[in-house]
């Protein structure tokens, strides 16, 4: 298993390579000279020339790229050209906020896709199961920073029960929770009704009910136990595109994390910020996957037993 | 030679029987006639509107005097900031959404069936290296690759067709991959390649018809998705420029407005909406009438 672990981190590494490599020279052949964004408005040519140089662009775009993993491998990604702040710290500052809210999302997701997922696949085909897939067909068209829109319109503006932006406690965590979290539900019911359809008409439930086992534990023990993989892959992949994908209800609701630093970087035109955070999120979401590969094997021992062969 | 003949007819005759069937099974499904109506009423609606209304004056021209004017028989969803007619520019929107989406959808699945279906078809060190290419844009999150195409090429709706049709390339490199694969080993394959047809005829002729099910569906669920990620681009300035009236460039708008006028928000989000939701229970209902199987 160990084996495994290192093999899977050692994969990463050609990953991460091949990533920035792609989003270093994307991002570096965009038009427009970054000296224009630094320079003050009456800079001599002399003065340009230097920031240049500063800025090590004379290099060839190859050697400004190895220069550049140097530095990453010892957290330096450089500067901001707008606030002049270091791009790793500067990241790293405003990560929390995005794992809270991913966090979050994420739970509020499984808090009510599980159970929905349960509860429609035990009446399948009733109108119960036909509302709750109504729901997640809903809930996978919906745009999810609209959603939030209308969620400030309904519990900030009309209800005033709710802030409608900011960082400010527990209560401003619930509407970007709920904007980002449906959406991921919707997905979530799905799987879990289909999973649960798979294994509700195996022998093994059949027995269980014989022997007078409660419908509850028969369900939950018997049933969910053996339907628990897929569930906790589309979890697992919710949980890293949640923390990309929460650069919408960031900026709907001014929420300070990394994905309005890396909207906001755009529109400044913040060239070593957005090319730092957007390599940074790739290599999240890569420790993000290993983390959930490692918890199937925990949960599904014939995951395990594949693993151990091949490593 | 008439045996073989007669076998031929017969089998057209049963493969034409077999779409015939899908589009019967495919006309049960409330919900997949309901997206298909859909569908055929919003594409009819964002053809006319080209006619109805007059793109410099009708769609972007600013009109201070209406600004903000609420639902009323005049305007029926209301007015926005600059005083344009909001029903129109919503009608007038259906043009983009759908244009990005068949359009990046259309693209990606060209370049990825044929990526797809010659890693697939062929193998080994072509398959490696098509394979770790797809491995490596399938590992950067499609919001961020879009950003990076975008910010490279600049904002514009071509490059944000650009952009999305990426992601989209990708995903159907690893389907039609994978189908390619099971279909390569089959008996009919086999016979044909022994009768000494040219690979390309082989793969365009007898490969991916018969991996096209999970490409229809994929098709028009992506043309979902993509039409969702376009309107979030635009919603975030990274995509369609104002003062298009793109759905979620709209909505970028109206979310200035959204304390004293808030039902500028409203209906983009819900033409949207609606237009995913239809395009999904087709895909669904697609995914049924193709693969009774799969039906639970």
């Amino acid at each position: 298993m160990i084996k495994y672990i290192l093999k899977r981190i050692l994969l990463m590494i050609p990953a991460i390579l091949a990533t920035s490599f792609i989003i270093f020279f994307a991002m570096n052949m965009t038009g427009g000279d970054p000296v224009d964004t630094i320079a003050p408005e009456n800079a001599t040519q002399e003065q340009r020339d230097q920031i240049r140089e500063d800025l090590g662009l004379n290099d060839p775009i190859i050697v400004r790229y190895f220069k550049y993993l140097k530095g990453m491998v010892t957290g330096d990604m450089g500067e901001s050209y707008v606030t002049h702040k270091d791009v790793f710290k500067t990241f790293m500052q405003r990560l929390p906020a995005t794992l809270q809210l991913a966090a979050a999302s994420v739970f509020v997701a499984t808090l009510v896709a599980v159970p929905l997922g349960i509860y429609t696949a035990r009446h399948q085909n009733t109108w119960k199961d036909t509302s709750g897939m109504v729901f997640a067909l809903f809930g996978v068209s919906m745009p999810n920073f609209w959603l939030g829109l209308m969620l400030i319109i309904i519990f900030s503006l009309n209800l005033k029960l709710l802030p409608p932006g900011g960082k400010s406690g527990l209560a401003s965590l619930i509407l970007p929770a709920v904007t980002v979290g449906l959406g991921f539900a919707a997905l979530i019911t799905r799987t879990t009704r289909s999973a649960m359809l798979d294994v509700i008409r195996q022998d093994y439930m059949t027995t269980a009910r014989a022997k007078g086992v409660p419908e509850k534990k028969v369900i939950y023990k018997h049933g969910l136990n053996n339907a628990l993989i897929p569930i906790i892959t589309v979890i697992g992949m919710q949980l890293s595109n949640a923390l990309t994908g929460s650069v919408l209800a960031e900026t709907v609701f001014s929420w300070p994390g990394v994905g309005r630093l890396i909207v906001d970087s755009i529109a400044k035109r913040d060239t070593p910020m957005v090319t730092g955070s957007i390599i940074l999120c790739c290599v999240l979401m890569c420790v993000v996957n290993l983390v959930v590969d490692l918890v199937y094997a925990f949960f599904d021992p014939r995951i395990k037993a594949q693993y151990v062969k091949k490593g | 030679m008439s045996e073989l003949a007669k076998k031929n007819e017969n089998e057209k005759i049963k493969s034409r029987s077999l779409w015939q069937e899908t589009w019967h099974r495919l006309l049960k499904n409330k919900g997949a006639v309901f997206g298909l109506c859909f569908l055929i009423f919003l594409i009819l609606a964002a053809i006319a509107s080209g006619f109805i209304y007059d793109y410099d004056t009708d769609i972007i021209q600013i009109n201070m005097s209406q600004a903000l004017q609420h639902p009323s028989a005049e305007h029926w969803f209301g007015t926005d900031s600059l005083g344009r007619d909001i029903f129109a520019r919503v009608l007038y929107g259906a043009r983009y959404s759908l244009v990005i989406g068949v359009g990046s959808v259309g693209i990606g699945l060209i370049v990825g069936v044929a990526l797809g279906a010659i890693a697939g078809f062929y193998g080994g060190i072509i398959d490696q290296i098509i394979m770790r290419i797809v491995d490596v844009f399938y590992s950067i999150p499609n919001i961020m690759i879009a950003v990076v195409i975008v910010s490279l090429l600049g904002t514009s709706t071509v490059n944000l067709l650009i952009a999305l049709s990426f992601t989209c390339a990708t995903s159907f490199t690893r389907i039609a991959r994978a189908a390619v694969m099971t279909i390569r080993d089959q008996e009919y394959v086999e016979s044909a390649y022994a009768l000494g047809l040219p690979t390309w005829k082989l793969i365009i002729k007898h490969i991916i018809p018969n991996c096209l099910s999970p490409i229809i569906v994929q098709v028009t669920l992506l043309i979902g998705t993509t039409i969702i990620a376009a309107s979030s681009l635009s919603f975030l300035g990274i995509g369609v420029p104002q003062p298009a009236p793109e759905w979620g460039a709209m909505l970028s708008e109206g979310r200035q407005h959204i304390r004293d006028a808030s039902y500028i928000c409203i209906v983009p989000g819900l033409a949207i909406m609606f237009t995913v939701l239809a395009l999904n229970l087709l895909g669904d209902g697609l995914r049924d009438a193709l693969d009774p199987r799969m039906k639970k």
